[in-house]
């Protein structure tokens, strides 16, 4: 019962068939690391997964309850508990520092993988907190540097038809080097996102390293993409080809955005990358929408989004070699949509990247590496108690009954139909607004 | 989840009523217009106050000039000073009026509500730049103060709708029993500076869509954009001789008023100390008076947030700064004591201070200013002089920038830490950008400490425990609880505000039961039998 796959595996499953149970054990999860020890762990516990409207199988509820109960084994219980998380956690956590990510790194390497790293952390809500992520951002670029040297060499992860792919590649949250972010005051955070990202630009530079601006909610798209734009066409920058940007197709603005980014981008002299996904805040998007009384900035039905995806491909390759395209999707007809709209380019594997994050689809990523393709693992870095806010996003991914790796493990013999042309409102051609 | 555009009358929650949206500013459009409208009302400042009765303003009155909060140099309004005889004239007017609105069918009245909402979102831009000028409010908060004028209007008017129906009680052969309402009678509306607009509007408007005629005491501070309401509300159509706005001093004006023995209803927002005061005079039932007066009172709070050991300090930090300091604590609702676990108390000690220290003050009208002025130089003296008295208690603080001394009513946000919960600074209600924190044990300390004050207003805690929860819930007596989020910034409708013990006499605005307390049920029973015959029903 107390074998730690079992464990994550039957949570997963229950946290799909039962509403209560999902919330209750997400919320737990989210707690669990500011706990100070086993009786505030195992009171959590209580209150969170042993109350009366949590429905699970009843045999373990009832043993948790009696281990829980009793004030020997109740420790046990709590430890045990806390066990299993953390190695929840650290399937999706590539190391706690950059020396342990380091070595987790190294060993992507010699699989055939890349990686892009972020750093967790708590909401930045202070100058002293960004000022301590700015110089982490510094500091990790230095150190995996130093420590990819020794790294074999490899073709497919390191040459493309522009030239050399660097091996130490960051991404990078704009939310965590200017606390307050806030579109009122729009041209003055745009200068202090700018001022706050050149120091980490030139350490890149210095490096040769790759610096990725991640997208987060909605509110910071306009100032991340304005800094970027300005920091990017600075005449330090615009040579450089090691920089890169997100575009998330869930919004319906994304192509727009596309438009704009190929736009600026022609005033520079070394291509830019984007990193095409669907987007990890969806349920923020539309509670924060409906609270505020605005129009929902994301699909609201999850073909629109695929749908779009593919659009945005479309839309991407075509300002090759301007743009690079980086498929981020663990979506095997998405992937396969971009892999085949390049091939159709006549580009080589190498002219595009496929990236996936660290601890899921293992065997696409596999079947991926075989096929000769670029894979890029988008590895977190950090203590458990920040990694938290991912790590539940992860388990709302992997238990969401949409997601494509549940349909999979659940329709292993349709495979035509998940392979399907996705068909939304956003398929005619015209603008985004449809 | 509906893709209509808000405002449709399709996609709402009860009979029609949407909460009027916030606007996006990272819209370089609604961006440059709100700039460029500041700008422009600054240019064309200052604004004119003038008492007017009966539609007809009151010439020859003495004026007083009141100065931009953040900018002592800029005039903002010229007040004019009613006397006595402006409130003798504008109470007559009232109760001749009586008669026609209070008769009046409601839908036209309710009709008379949705234009004057449409009015206000015309002038949306305009509205919130006077507002920034006049009480030195940050332009989002300005903003948000318009959307819920906005909504007011909206939310009486379906409201009012429903309560004109007659309700039929029981269903008897031969006997029919009917519950209606009917306007009380003249009311004063003595609203505070700090919500200039929507307070004032909220409690105007119900007044009036209930029936009754209103005479606007508006805020001496705040007198111009008042004024602009009042013309709104011409223009909508209300009638001259309904409502009447009389500028001038509380301490004169407003005592009169509320002695007035043809005054019925006294609607007041503002501090603990006047508004007793009024629930006192109202009291009275003076010769001529054949009425007891109605007193709605919305006093004042010392509102606390309990900090438990799991809460998840990256919400709690962000969400209780902007408590404490939103419009520098210049709010019934603001945050002013932090009930923190011991065990969290490091953490969030240290997080919350270098978030304070990150903030950047400014004149209100710009827009990366996050901590602007107080509201006058009296406010400024008091503050600064609570933050003399309890100087060894200070355990951070933002320093005025030099630049800033003196250009406008600048106080130094600033944070105590104290172990007393029953000295002043952890009972007395502050209004402005200070706050206490105390270490606590345990939930019982934290629940007894919370409730251990005069006030019941809002407050709230930040926990991840389920049970305490649920004992926040049950235990914590405030009007307005809120979990997990900020306690500030309720929202009509969602959020209906008011407290009880010292905080206010009377329900919560923004709820089902405000109008209620404007007016007058009825019972009409009457006998349908003749001869032994009924008619059929």
């Amino acid at each position: 019962m107390w074998k730690e796959d079992f464990w994550s595996g039957k949570l997963m499953r229950w946290s799909m068939q039962d509403a209560d149970f999902k919330l209750g054990l997400f919320r737990f999860v989210d707690v669990l690391p500011s706990l100070s020890g086993p009786g505030p762990v195992a009171q959590h516990l209580r209150e969170y997964l042993l109350s009366p409207q949590v429905d699970f199988s009843s045999w373990l509820k009832t043993g948790m309850r009696i281990g829980l109960s009793n004030p020997l084994t109740a420790p046990l219980v709590a430890a045990l508990v806390r066990q299993n998380v953390s190695h929840m956690a650290s399937s999706f956590i590539a190391g706690e520092d950059p020396d342990s990510a380091g070595t987790m790194l190294k060993k992507l390497w010699r699989q055939g993988r890349g990686f892009t790293v972020d750093i967790l952390g708590e909401a930045v809500v202070s100058e002293e907190e960004a000022l301590a992520m700015q110089r982490q951002y510094i500091e990790l670029i230095g150190r995996l540097s130093l420590a990819a040297c020794s790294w074999p060499a490899s073709e497919v992860l390191e040459q493309a038809p522009w030239g050399i792919v660097p091996r130490v590649n960051m991404s990078v949250k704009c939310s965590a080097l200017v606390p307050g972010l806030d579109g009122l005051a729009f041209d003055y955070y745009v200068q202090r996102l700018q001022d706050r990202l050149r120091p980490i630009l030139r350490a890149a530079v210095r490096h040769g390293a790759f610096v990725n601006l991640d997208m987060e909610q909605n509110d910071y798209r306009a100032l991340i993409l304005a800094a970027a734009e300005g920091l990017f066409c600075e005449q330090e920058f615009s040579g450089y080809p090691h920089l890169g940007i997100v575009c998330q197709a869930y919004l319906r603005e994304s192509l727009a955005d596309l438009k704009t980014i190929a736009q600026w981008q022609r005033r520079r002299t070394a291509p830019l990358t984007v990193r095409l996904v669907k987007g990890a805040y969806w349920d923020y998007e539309v509670a924060k929408a409906g609270q505020r009384g605005w129009r929902i900035p994301v699909y609201t039905r999850k073909q629109d989004t695929d749908v779009n995806f593919e659009r945005c491909l479309e839309s991407l390759l075509c300002e090759s070699p301007r743009l690079i395209t980086a498929i981020g999707s663990h979506n095997v007809r998405s992937v396969a949509c971009g892999m085949a709209l390049a091939e159709a380019r006549g580009m080589p594997p190498g002219g595009i990247e496929i990236q996936m994050l660290y601890g899921m689809a293992r065997s696409f990523k596999q079947a991926i590496v075989k096929m000769g393709y670029r894979l890029r693992e988008y590895a977190p870095v950090g203590k458990m108690l920040p990694g938290m806010a991912y790590l539940v996003r992860r388990l709302l991914e992997n238990t969401s009954n949409q997601g494509f790796l549940a349909a999979v493990s659940a329709r292993r013999d349709e495979v035509e139909a998940l392979l399907a042309q996705p068909t939304g409102e956003a398929r005619t051609s015209g603008g985004p607004d449809v | 989840m509906s893709s209509k555009t808000p405002g449709h009358p399709e996609v709402s929650g009860q009979g029609g009523f949407l909460n009027e949206p916030p606007r996006d500013f990272t819209d370089r459009a609604v961006r440059d217009e709100i700039l460029q409208t500041l700008a422009r009302v600054r240019a064309a400042l200052p604004m004119t106050a003038i008492a007017v009765v009966n539609g007809l303003p009151v010439i020859g009155l003495a004026t007083v000039e009141v100065k931009n909060p953040s900018r002592l140099s800029e005039t903002v309004t010229r007040l004019g000073l009613a006397g006595p005889d402006q409130v003798s004239d504008a109470v007559g007017a009232c109760c001749a009026a009586m008669a026609g609105w209070g008769m009046s069918a409601a839908r036209g009245r309710c009709a008379i509500l949705r234009r004057v909402a449409e009015g206000l979102n015309a002038r949306r831009s305009d509205l919130t730049a006077r507002i920034v000028l006049e009480v030195g409010k940050s332009i989002r908060e300005a903003d948000a103060e318009v959307c819920e004028a906005i909504d007011f209007c909206r939310y009486y008017a379906v409201e009012m709708e429903q309560l004109a129906v007659p309700r039929r009680l029981q269903r008897l052969s031969g006997e029919d029993n009917y519950y209606s309402y009917l306007a009380r009678g003249t009311t004063v509306v003595i609203a505070p500076w700090n919500f200039p607009l929507a307070i004032l509007c909220g409690m105007t408007v119900a007044a009036l869509v209930a029936g009754n005629p209103v005479i606007m005491k508006p805020a001496e501070q705040a007198s111009g954009i008042a004024f602009e309401l009042f013309e709104i509300f011409l223009a909508a159509g209300v009638p001259e001789n309904a409502l009447h706005f009389l500028s001038g001093r509380g301490e004169e004006i407003g005592a009169m008023l509320v002695a007035h023995p043809q005054i019925h209803v006294i609607a007041f927002t503002g501090s603990r100390v006047v508004g007793l005061n009024i629930v006192e005079e109202a009291a009275k039932t003076p010769p001529g008076q054949r009425h007891v007066k109605k007193v709605i009172a919305e006093m004042g709070g010392k509102n606390a947030v309990i900090i438990d050991e799991d809460a998840d300090l990256d919400e709690a930090v962000v969400g209780t700064l902007a408590s404490v300091f939103g419009f520098q604590g210049q709010k019934c609702s603001a945050l002013s004591r932090l009930l923190v676990h011991r065990k969290a108390m490091p953490d969030f000690l240290r997080r919350f201070t270098a978030a304070l220290m990150s903030l950047r003050f400014g004149p209100a009208d710009d827009p990366v200013a996050q901590i602007g002025p107080v509201i006058d130089a009296e406010a400024q003296a008091r503050l600064l002089g609570v933050i003399a008295r309890f100087k060894d208690k200070i355990v951070a603080q933002l320093p005025v920038p030099p630049g800033l001394k003196g250009l406008g009513h600048y106080v130094p946000p600033t944070v105590f830490a104290d172990t007393d919960f029953a000295a002043e600074l952890g009972q007395t209600e502050l209004f402005g950008p200070l706050v206490a924190l105390y270490s606590v044990d345990s939930m019982d300390a934290a629940v007894r400490a919370f409730n251990g004050v005069d006030y019941a207003l809002t407050g709230g805690i930040y926990s991840r425990s389920p049970v305490n929860i649920e004992r926040a819930k049950r235990e914590l007596e405030v009007g307005n609880l809120y979990i997990n989020r900020e306690i500030t910034g309720a929202i009509v409708g969602r959020q209906p505000f008011g407290g009880f013990k010292l905080s206010g006499v009377g329900a919560k605005a923004g709820g089902p039961d405000y109008l209620l307390q404007f007016l007058e049920p009825r019972t009409i029973s009457e006998n349908t039998l003749r001869r032994g015959f009924a008619p059929i029903d």
